[in-house]
């Protein structure tokens, strides 16, 4: 199962985070995962709006039988982040930010993944679990 | 089933029965179907649309943009959806598109396939639910004083820019008129904080000590706690506690109050 979800407003990014958050309570994700991606999802989308205008957020159910697993993918269309990793260092903002959504975001999941160039950026994000069952 | 009554519907010619729009293009995006329904919406005879351009026709946003679901379906060799506005019964309305791409024996494409679903309701849904969370966001932020000097400032909901700085005006200003020496700052009501909020607060509490008041956060849950420390937001500087009762308590500590029993 799948869901996209535009990135235009502020409002989006609120629906996003909802909507992530619904998702993983239905896939049995404990309140703290939820929040942790709810709050990851929330530092890439502004970063989408402040930079790249807009953009989409889709939310991937990855689960198997053995682990629960959310995908998010965030892309746009902007002008791209010149230097990855001086991107991911803590402090670093190009908008007066407090230059930890990057870094942060990263820390908050368990996979995390940055591709972009000029006119496209797609970051992929993960949260997995051991199935309960 | 009885196989007369199978035989009589799969003799019903059923793209015609489809209760929804669905059109067949070549690819210089000529018509060459349409069904009953489709005639219906655009209140058209098959006879006045057969062999005329889609783009003539059924005059959507995307048409003859590159945006064009047929055009993208027939292009990319997949199957597209977009959301759009076209006639039907005369009024323009919300509608989902889905093409896909015809293909002959060979494989060649050589035309799409499009259905068209009426979306009035979702939209209506969608805005809806805008409506309201804007409507959540525009609740005020009430400043109450809780004792001479003390300040109490519960936030509810979602914390965006707009009501950031709002909420940084209140504050600041009934610091002023109020002459505090203590706000407390209660974000039991707040669900996430994420480093643009978190960038807020900090400047909240930066403005407030220029006034000469100490600022109390009370109410983190645990869930946005841990968050916090994981994204690396640093809140050494600004006195937090964890419940609202006992950020009160520090806060009439700082005017050399305390709150004791009555003995009688």
């Amino acid at each position: 199962m799948s869901k996209r979800i535009p990135l235009q407003t502020e409002s989006d990014l609120l629906f996003a985070r909802q909507a992530a958050r619904e998702m993983m309570r239905e896939m049995g994700f404990g309140s703290a995962d939820q929040t942790r991606m709810a709050t990851a999802i929330s530092e890439l989308a502004r970063n989408v709006l402040k930079y790249a205008g807009e953009g989409t957020c889709t939310l991937i159910d990855e689960q198997d039988e053995r682990e629960m697993v959310l995908r998010v993918v965030v892309e746009d269309n902007g002008p791209g982040i010149t230097n990855i990793d001086q991107a991911m260092e803590d402090g670093f903002t190009t908008g007066n930010g407090l230059g930890a959504g990057l870094p942060g975001a990263k820390r908050l999941v368990n996979n995390f993944d940055i591709a972009s160039e000029p006119g496209y950026t797609k970051i992929t994000m993960e949260i997995r679990r051991h199935a309960n069952k | 089933m009885s196989t007369t009554v199978k035989d009589e519907i799969m003799g019903i010619d059923l793209k015609q029965a489809i209760p929804t729009p669905v059109m067949a293009v070549d690819k210089d995006f000529n018509i060459v179907f349409i069904n009953a329904a489709g005639c219906d919406w655009l209140g058209k005879e098959w006879e006045e649309i057969e062999g005329k351009k889609c783009y003539d026709v059924i005059e959507t946003t995307l048409c003859n943009t590159k945006k064009c679901v047929a055009r993208k379906a027939m292009d990319e060799n997949t199957k597209i959806t977009a959301r759009n506005e076209m006639k039907c019964y005369g009024k323009t309305i919300p509608v989902e598109i889905t093409s896909s791409p015809l293909k002959d024996k060979k494989g060649n494409i050589i035309g799409g396939l499009e259905y068209i679903v009426d979306i009035s309701h979702s939209v209506k849904m969608e805005n809806e639910l805008r409506t309201q969370t804007q409507t959540i966001l525009e609740l005020s932020t009430p400043v109450i004083k809780i004792w001479d000097g003390v300040l109490l400032l519960p936030l509810v909901g979602i914390v965006d820019t707009m009501r950031a700085q709002q909420i940084i005006e209140n504050l600041l200003n009934s610091i002023v008129e109020n002459e505090a020496e203590v706000a407390i700052l209660d974000l039991s009501g707040v669900p996430l904080v994420d480093t643009a909020v978190a960038k807020h607060i900090i400047k909240t509490v930066n403005a407030a000590k220029m006034l000469g008041a100490e600022t109390i956060l009370t109410g983190f849950s645990p869930d946005v706690a841990q968050t916090l420390v994981t994204l690396g937001v640093d809140l050494n500087n600004i006195i937090t506690c964890g419940s609202l009762k006992t950020g009160i308590s520090k806060a009439l500590n700082f005017i050399g109050k305390k709150v004791v029993s009555y003995e009688g």
